[in-house]
């Protein structure tokens, strides 16, 4: 775009591609909601209602009822759309605007200088809130938001009334999150819901809901939840500025935020957490992070994270101290081996034969003895069938997915060992693998962990150990410069910081976990009264 | 920009190993790995002549491959060579697979190659990246080596690891030997004393060792031993120790770990058991007039382990008597040792290398005429013994057998 004249061919072909966005962007602005947006309604109630009708072209979801308002001798409609209303609600908004108009008719001859405008408006008592809308943006919006708007011939305005409702799914238990202890309910589709779950955990002034509207088309409304004075004002302006650049036709699902604000893209690790469960999300805005609310899913965002954070279960904060540390340290074993199994025994088996002990060396040469691969391809085989089979049994519906088990379970474990393709080691190598990548509590990083795995695999096959140990330092330099809002992605440990250690890798009993992460806990670290460690209570007398 | 850079990168990375290729990969399927090795040399061409334990790991696993395949764990490979490693190589002729020696266990040398001298045999061991120096080493008894590791063993599949399993048991149970590795030896032929090699010996058939019908028998037609040690003169080897004179010499170089010791009991000879617990040695050299004299101090600890004369465990001066006549038995074990290594001038018991610590100037006078210096120079053995328990009882049943008999 620099150069000013084509210099050379491919700026032909750009300009032409840049020209024909222009002309599908000008035929856009015919439909698009915001042009129409800021242009204020017809008093005469006719011509709006064709132009509603016209804008939304006809669609069949959309009621208008026409009533008169007998008093007023003024001819109004309702306008709503059928399949996002509370039929109960709509049917008390209108029946109660028109009832408590007729009861009082002989009052308002009295008050006859308040126009039919403000008496429906200031009367509808049966909604709990009513607004008034001028403009087509505003019209348009409520009525697609589920509300109910009534126009009145003779008034460029609207009264629009809460009407929501709807199929919701119910409040059910998060089945991407499971914990034994802990409580049992999950975000829904609905944002409203969702936001109430957490209001009802923290019940503070201090948490503040910042509300936004993301999607030209879509307009999906996005809350941005924090705790004042806890969090660092700065990552809420952040938070606020990166989503508030998002120009985009529409967002379906947290993962379309995600993509938008995080800030390393390239990067098989995840640098914002989502979660179904409404307890991680008050938990995670404690320690003064903040949270995503998309509507239209379960899944809300939490940023900023650390590497450490995805280790992280809820229910670590709900077993006793020692079984939950005892719990992590497993986790984190299973991501090595995770991450490490298949590449580990790749090394040892085809550089560094002198490692194994003599027993196991023998036994695996005697399994391997006929299996017409090596290692690396038979362990690649393996890992990408088990990665299919988990894959087909994720999207599978759920009537064939025992059927895939069986055939994964036994045609391909069993019966490729007996046929001499696979070695039983490796079987079981692969196995150990795939329920370890299990182990790891947020899906997230456990994906990230099988694309690595296959990464390492080939360091592994080239160079035994030293490949390893290349690839880890890549890895591992790799993750310290990554950033998330800010944050150094392997805070506590690179920048190191004492304090903070309570809750990474070790964790510490909840007295003695004082403070706040200080990356983003800074201004209010202090979680809770010193000493609060039992101990016997003074000697009675 | 930066996706150009990252893909640019990957490329570079892609590119580096995928010509590294697997440069030093081996499969399993590829290597033989060789769990004994036995050295000899043939007596017409000079050559060494090296034989190799190869496991075949089909009929040693268990498991998928059906367990105990229909051949022998193990097969024999012989190389010959002017070296060992042309010996190994020489081999390849015989051998489908790479010879691969990190799991090797055991080194077996023929009892003419040792008399011949072992000075120049370990240097393969040190140079080469497989084996290492933690690998035992063996002298065969009265026989080459090849017929040492041919022979089958029950209870073991390998041979090489029944062997290993043999001293590993006797050097914590008996003591008579203890495990020598081929650091161990290499530490011999170059410090100031010599090596001691421990002694294995083939017994019975050796053709009918070599059979599958070997191990399918209760009583084996061929076994081998663990049997003596030998002691090397300037590399050459020059004896063997047997019982108390290897007990000794186990002592004296703080090797010993438990043993039986036999007492007297009265008139009634080696009739109490006493099964050492703890032992201690400290070697000590004194100067006297340029003359060094060793003083070697004993502290053990023990348990009855045995008592068959009735006599009065709860009586302190008997226990005292007991841990004197121990004391006495000890030193008389410790200075058969000393003896016969006097006897042969060779100082495996490394008392060259104590003088050399504690006075290396005078080591520097006498070091050329060390043997014969040795060979009469004064050892002073202090043994302190103690009897800790009685085991499971106090009196001997036997006692009370007595008293039967008075009252009858």
């Amino acid at each position: 775009m620099g150069i000013p004249f084509g210099g050379y061919p491919m700026s032909f072909f750009r300009n032409e591609s840049k020209k024909n966005k222009k002309q599908s962007h000008d035929q856009n602005e015919n439909t698009d909601l915001r042009k129409s947006g800021n242009i204020p309604l017809y008093s005469d109630l006719n011509a709006n209602l064709d132009k509603i009708k016209s804008e939304l072209g006809n669609s069949s979801d959309l009621i208008i009822r026409h009533f008169e308002l007998g008093s007023f001798q003024a001819q109004a409609a309702a306008v709503f759309v059928d399949t996002l209303i509370d039929n109960k609600l709509v049917d008390e908004f209108i029946l109660g605007s028109l009832m408590i108009n007729t009861a009082q008719e002989s009052h308002n001859n009295i008050e006859a200088d308040k126009s039919v405008f403000d008496f429906i408006k200031d009367n509808a008592r049966t909604i709990r809130e009513v607004q008034v809308v001028t403009s087509w943006n505003e019209l348009i919006m409520s009525v697609f938001s589920g509300d109910t708007v009534i126009l009145i011939d003779g008034w460029a305005q609207g009264i629009s009334g809460s009407t929501r409702g709807g199929e919701f799914r119910s409040i059910t238990e998060s089945s991407s999150q499971v914990v034994i202890r802990g409580p049992k309910d999950g975000f829904t589709e609905s944002i409203s819901t969702n936001i109430s779950l957490v209001r009802r955990r923290i019940k503070s002034p201090n948490l503040w809901l910042e509300h936004m509207k993301i999607g030209d088309v879509t307009q999906t409304d996005i809350g941005i939840m924090y705790i004042k004075g806890i969090v660092n004002d700065k990552l809420v302006k952040e938070v606020k500025d990166r989503l508030q650049a998002i120009e985009i036709d529409a967002i379906l699902e947290s993962g379309y935020i995600e993509d938008l604000i995080q800030d390393e893209t390239f990067t098989p690790f995840p640098t914002m957490l989502n979660t179904e469960r409404p307890d991680s999300v008050a938990g995670n805005l404690l320690e003064g992070r903040v949270a995503i609310f998309i509507d239209g899913t379960p899944f809300v965002l939490v940023a900023p994270t650390t590497f450490f954070s995805y280790f992280q279960s809820v229910e670590d904060y709900y077993q006793r101290f020692d079984i939950g540390f005892a719990i992590r340290l497993l986790r984190y074993l299973a991501f090595f081996i995770s991450l490490l199994g298949p590449s580990i025994y790749i090394a040892a088996i085809t550089f560094h034969q002198e490692m194994i002990p003599t027993a196991l060396l023998i036994s695996l040469a005697a399994q391997r003895d006929g299996v017409p691969f090596p290692a690396f391809v038979e362990a690649v085989m393996m890992e990408i069938t088990f990665e299919i089979l988990r894959e087909a049994g994720v999207r599978m519906p759920r009537a064939i997915g025992q059927a895939v088990s069986i055939v994964g379970a036994l045609v391909l474990g069993q019966a490729a060992v007996q046929a001499g393709i696979i070695s039983a080691a490796m079987v079981i190598v692969v196995a150990i693998t795939g329920i370890a990548s299990f182990a790891v509590p947020v899906f997230n990083l456990a994906i990230s962990v099988r694309l690595l795995r296959f990464l390492i695999m080939v360091f592994a096959a080239s160079t035994g150990f030293y490949g390893i140990a290349i690839i880890m330092i890549m890895i591992i330099g790799h993750l310290c410069s990554l950033r998330s809002f800010g944050v150094p992605y392997m805070a506590p440990f690179a920048p190191f910081n004492l304090p903070d250690q309570d809750d990474a890798i070790l964790h510490f009993p909840l007295w003695a976990r004082l403070t706040r992460p200080h990356l983003t806990g800074k201004k209010n670290n202090k979680r809770m009264k010193n000493h609060l460690a039992p101990t016997p209570g003074p000697e009675e007398k | 920009m930066k996706a150009k850079r990252v893909m640019l990168y990957l490329l570079i990375l892609g590119i580096m190993i995928s010509l590294t290729g697997c440069w030093n990969g081996r499969e399993l399927t590829k290597l033989a790995f060789v769990l004994a090795m036995g050295i000899d040399r043939s007596p017409k061409t000079n050559e060494y002549k090296v034989s190799f334990q190869v496991v075949i790991p089909g009929s040693v696993a268990t498991g998928i491959t059906g367990g105990g395949g229909t051949t022998t764990p193990v097969v024999i490979y012989t190389g010959k060579g002017n070296t060992l490693f042309s010996a190994i190589r020489n081999a390849s002729k015989r051998v489908s697979r790479q010879l691969f020696f990190a799991h090797l266990q055991l080194v077996v040398i023929g009892e003419e190659l040792a008399k011949q001298g072992i000075q120049d045999l370990f240097d393969f061991f040190e140079r080469s990246k497989e084996p290492r120096l933690t690998t035992l080493v063996l002298v065969a008894r009265g026989s080459e080596a090849k017929p040492i590791i041919s022979t089958l063993t029950s209870l073991e599949k390998i041979p090489a690891n029944s062997v290993s399993g043999k001293i590993k048991m006797s050097s914590t149970l008996l003591s008579e030997n203890f495990g020598i590795e081929i650091y161990d030896v290499l530490r011999g032929l170059v410090n100031e004393g010599e090596p001691i090699i421990n002694g294995v010996k083939l017994t019975g058939d050796p053709d009918k060792g070599m059979e599958k019908s070997n191990v399918e028998k209760t009583r084996s037609a061929a076994e081998v031993i663990i049997q003596g040690m030998a002691i090397f003169k300037n590399g050459k080897l020059k004896g063997w120790l047997d019982n108390g004179e290897a007990r000794g010499t186990t002592w004296i170089l703080n090797k010993m770990k438990s043993t039986i010791v036999e007492l007297d009991c009265k008139k009634k000879k080696n009739s109490i058991g006493v099964e050492i617990i703890r032992s201690s040695t400290e070697l000590h050299v004194e100067v006297k007039n340029g003359e060094p004299l060793f003083h070697i101090h004993i502290k053990e600890e023990g348990n009855l382990s045995e008592v068959q004369c009735p006599i009065d465990l709860s009586n302190v001066t008997v226990i005292g008597d007991l841990e004197k006549d121990w004391e006495i038995k000890t030193k008389s074990e410790v200075m058969s040792a000393v003896k016969a290594a006097q006897k042969e001038k060779s100082d495996f018991l490394g008392f060259g290398d104590a003088v050399k610590r504690a006075d290396p100037k005078l080591w520097e006078k006498i070091k050329t005429d060390w043997s014969g210096i040795f060979a009469t120079s004064k050892v002073d053995v202090k043994v302190d013994a103690y009897i800790r328990r009685a085991g499971m009882r106090l009196k001997p049943y036997m006692s009370e057998q007595k008293q039967k008999e008075k009252r009858q």
